[in-house]
This record gives structure tokens, C-alpha cells and sequence, in this order.
């Protein structure tokens, strides 16, 4: 990636792209395949919301009850896993990358199209976030509310980073120390079965 | 031998929370939590006062050790910490304009 004066330019093997956040456009040559422009969406959007104190997260998220919940953690941790076993009163956002942006009063979690194993679209709906979960596999249900060190240095550990710009790391790394100082960040302990979700309400 | 100075990185991103001092680097995103003796490096690197007026007050007194002990502690951990591009360290006082 590279930034110069107006633009941001990304260079991979399947894709040339170009990103102007003054007039918001930008464009992408790739080759014939639907990762390419994936690809892209989620890096543009790591530097739009750099600018506004939100984030991408590695988190499935949802709604439940008007309530955004997300749950972190790294590959294999249970994103799609908890997501796979929603009930039906629950609104899917992702499986796989969480939309988190910076509001007057707090943070609220979108819909995205970014999906993981589950392939399934997150719905085109928002709800303000009313906790954070970093995923823990285990034979019982249990929620352990962190300490606040341990919480954002989970949260960095998560968060989806593609720029070495000095500005957009300060503004990322200034962003998560907010966000724990609002949002009360837990360890979800669960073995996976539907009986997790009568935690999440 | 002479003085050794060290300056907080203006380049770097840094918070302290119950205590913890976390710094991010804003060249490769890498982050560091720091113990308490690098914190108290930390906090006091202005890049005017020298290392060993940072030691004695301190370190010596919060971790009852010997001085030049202590010296030696510091100076490693300060070039420790500026490899990693966390502090800035000279054998001339840091001014401000001169480390951006």
C-alpha cells in the first residue's frame, strides 16, 4: 500500500487499485475472481473508518433485543461456530468481519458483506454495540468480564491493520483504547451448542 | 563516559491503562506492553535529563538497587527499546525539532 498526497494505492498479485478519499472514488484492475474486489472493500474501509475512530474487527457480530454483540477471535475461535448457531431472533451482521463505527454516544456494529465459513451475507442493518466477547472454546458457558489492559490489547490483537502509516496506526491504536473505555469487553467461554446464546441477550 | 539521553519516539502511538503502559509502533503496528522499570524509562525520557539523573531518583529508590547496577540495567533496556523504535537516545540532550 502506498499513500501519496491525495490518493492511497494497492498493488497484489491479482489486483491494481486506487483509492481517493477527498471525492471518495477510486477504481480496481484485477483478474477474473470475486476475492479481488473483497479484498479491496476491506482495506478502503479500514482507512475510512481510521478517520472517523471506528475499526474492521475480526468479529462475527449481531443483534439480539435492538443490541449489537461481537464476538472476537482469531481463526477457528468460534466465530462461525456461534453465528452458525444463532436463534431465529437473532440478526446476523457477519461471521467474519464486524463494521464498527464511532457514534456521539457509543459505537454501533453494521451489516457487512464480508463472510467467512458461514458464506452467508450479513444483513443491511445497525444496532448500537453492547458488548465485546473474545471467544474461548471449553466443556462450559461462562462470562468473565477482563481487565481493561488485557481488553484492548485483545481488541489490537483483532483488529484488521493493512496500512504502515504512522497517522492511521496512531488513530486505529487511539481508537481502541476508546472504544474498551466504553464498551464492557468479556471472555465467552462455551461449548458449542444453542444453549450459548441464553448468555447473549 | 559519557551522558546517555533518551527522548520518548514522537512516532510511536501510547496509552496507559490501570497502570499498564501499552505503545504501538507506527511503523509496522507492532505493540509492546512495558514492565514497570521500561514505564518509569518511559515516562521520564524527555531527552533533556540525562540517564542517570532518571536512575538514581527513580529506579534505585522505587527497586532498592545499587546504582551502578542500576545504570547499566537502564542503559540496556534504553538501547533495548530504541532498536524497537520505542526511545530515541544520544550522547546530546534530544531537543524537540531535532527528533521529528
Amino acid at each position: 500500500m502506498k499513500h501519496q498526497r491525495d490518493r492511497w494505492s494497492f498493488r497484489r498479485g491479482d489486483f491494481l487499485a486506487e483509492w481517493q478519499p477527498a471525492s471518495k472514488r477510486g477504481w480496481i484492475r484485477q483478474s477474473a475472481n470475486p476475492y479481488s474486489i473483497d479484498a479491496v472493500l476491506r482495506i478502503v474501509h479500514t482507512l475510512v473508518l481510521a478517520k472517523q475512530g471506528g475499526f474492521l474487527l475480526h468479529s462475527a457480530s449481531a443483534i439480539r433485543n435492538g443490541k449489537a454483540f461481537l464476538f472476537a477471535g482469531v481463526s477457528e475461535a468460534g466465530k462461525t461456530t456461534i453465528s452458525r448457531l444463532a436463534p431465529a431472533d437473532v440478526t446476523l451482521l457477519t461471521d467474519e468481519i464486524s463494521y464498527v463505527r464511532k457514534c456521539d454516544d457509543g459505537y454501533v456494529a453494521f451489516g457487512t458483506p464480508f463472510t467467512g465459513e458461514l458464506a452467508k451475507l450479513g444483513e443491511n442493518v445497525s444496532a448500537p454495540i453492547s458488548a465485546l466477547y473474545l471467544l474461548a472454546k471449553g466443556r462450559e458457558y461462562r462470562i468473565d468480564p477482563l481487565p481493561a489492559g488485557e481488553a484492548a490489547r485483545s481488541l489490537l490483537a483483532n483488529l484488521l491493520f493493512f496500512a504502515e502509516d504512522e497517522e492511521l496506526v496512531q488513530a486505529t491504536f487511539h481508537a481502541a483504547f476508546e472504544f474498551v473505555s466504553r464498551v464492557p469487553v468479556s471472555r465467552l467461554t462455551f461449548f458449542p451448542d444453542a444453549r450459548v446464546w441464553e448468555l447473549i441477550r | 563516559m559519557n551522558s546517555l539521553y533518551v527522548a520518548r519516539n514522537p512516532r510511536v502511538a501510547a496509552r496507559s491503562l490501570d497502570g499498564e503502559m501499552m505503545i504501538m509502533s507506527g511503523r509496522d503496528s507492532t505493540l509492546f506492553t512495558l514492565n514497570k522499570t521500561a514505564t518509569i524509562l518511559w515516562q521520564a525520557a524527555d531527552g533533556a535529563t540525562p540517564l542517570e539523573q532518571i536512575v538514581q531518583p527513580k529506579i534505585c529508590t522505587e527497586f532498592e538497587i545499587e546504582p551502578g547496577e542500576a545504570l547499566r540495567d537502564a542503559e540496556t533496556l534504553a538501547r533495548d527499546l530504541a532498536s524497537h523504535g520505542i526511545l530515541q537516545i544520544s550522547e546530546e540532550p534530544i531537543v524537540r525539532g531535532d527528533s521529528e
